[in-house]
């Protein structure tokens, strides 16, 4: 009862506090409290708090969509900022710290994988926070959405000019692969891509 | 995915610990949390925010709801301080689902779903509670402390709460889950007022 239990339990849910009626200074204290603690991602939209702390399965599934993601980037030389789970904020209005993140050209992407959902819509937080496309991983498939003329739209391949040759459909092969072998996942993404443009092969 | 469920009460506590934090840290964090239900902890810089689930409300206002009627019944002055903060500046603090100050006892009542990895019993010695009595998996578990230690002791050691049944008591916890009216009647009838 007043024992802590051994901490080696790792089939566990991602951990998931939803805090209403919360007003923006509320939310910077709680952001400073929990700074620099590299397990736990903040959202703040329209009076809500949320505080994850993702699980293991969360993380696995985040690390495999972006080493695909970086593999078909480097060798395509494309230069990107990887921004990983960087803050995104909008002051009095929004806040964010997605799963991953990347600059690439002028294009902000932001990559969610959704284990277990909060209130916060989070199509209207990252329109706020003026993300260019998100994409959503959730029960093993991929959700790709734009923002085109100030709304996102969902859309079947990247609007990222630097992703447009991206096989969607590949990549979701590769990501649930890579929950046995990132090696032969990163191996298959690139066989896939290797004939369709002017690439390193 | 970005539609929000609908908003039930959870069955089961939401418990997240952030360990490697300051004093300076938490009471951020307690600002930033303040007047949202969430009970805090701090000690020994691991914060706890406990977001209490529907079985944990319930086990814990049947218990008040006994220990009331015995108090009430027995007209045992008392001060019902509920779940307010109880705090030494720097080093501790908690958040308890009950407590009572009785004749200069502080008595603590906690309903104990998930376990965190503060030691509530550490914690609530540095905060020097003299009574902590846990409800956890159907049993009752009371603590008293003795030249600075817990011992678990078989009665309350508070003396206007001595002829508290703690066997009935925990029956009629139990009871009270189905039968709340009948458990309050159960465990006054066990208790007569002399």
């Amino acid at each position: 009862m007043v024992q802590a239990p051994p901490k080696a339990s790792i089939h566990i849910p991602d951990n998931l506090q939803i805090h209403p009626a919360r007003t923006w200074e509320q939310f910077k204290l709680i952001q400073k409290g929990l700074e620099d603690l590299s397990g736990v991602h903040l959202f703040f939209f329209q009076g809500t708090v949320e505080i994850l702390m993702p699980c293991r399965e969360h993380e696995l599934f985040k690390k495999i969509i972006a080493i695909l993601i970086e593999t078909f980037l480097l060798d395509r030389n494309v230069d990107f900022i990887p921004t990983g789970s960087a803050d995104y904020e909008s002051v009095g209005v929004a806040s964010a710290q997605p799963d991953e993140s990347y600059e690439i050209g002028d294009h902000k992407l932001a990559i969610e994988i959704t284990v277990t959902s909060g209130t916060i819509q989070k199509l209207e937080l990252y329109k706020a926070l003026g993300v260019h496309e998100v994409w959503f991983w959730e029960d093993g498939t991929l959700q790709l959405h734009h923002l085109i003329d100030g709304n996102y739209q969902q859309v079947d391949q990247s609007q990222i000019p630097d992703l447009a040759t991206l096989n969607v459909a590949v990549l979701i092969r590769c990501i649930l692969m890579g929950e046995t072998s990132r090696t032969q996942a990163i191996e298959a993404l690139r066989l896939a891509h290797a004939g369709h443009d002017k690439s390193i092969y | 995915m970005v539609q929000a469920p609908a908003k039930t009460a959870i069955p089961t506590d939401n418990l997240q610990i952030h360990p490697h934090r300051t004093w300076e840290q938490f009471k951020l964090i307690q600002k930033g949390l303040e007047r949202s239900g969430v009970r805090l902890f701090f000690f020994h810089g691991t914060v706890e925010i406990l977001m209490p689930g529907r079985y944990h409300e319930i086990f814990k206002k049947i218990i008040a709801s006994l220990i009331e009627a015995f108090l009430l019944d027995h007209d045992v002055a008392t001060t019902p301080t509920g779940s307010m903060d109880q705090e030494v500046q720097g080093l501790a603090a908690g958040q308890p689902d009950e407590s009572y100050e009785i004749g200069g006892f502080k008595l603590l009542v906690e309903v104990i779903v998930t376990s965190g990895d503060i030691n509530k019993l550490d914690l609530y010695k540095a905060l020097g509670i003299h009574e902590v009595w846990f409800w956890e998996d159907g049993l009752l578990t009371l603590y008293h402390l003795m030249d600075g230690h817990y011992q678990q002791v078989d009665r309350s050691q508070i003396p206007a709460l001595a002829r508290l049944d703690i066997a009935i008591l925990r029956q009629c916890i139990l009871e009270g889950e189905t039968n709340w009216n009948q458990a309050v009647k159960t465990f006054r009838l066990a208790h007569p007022v002399p």
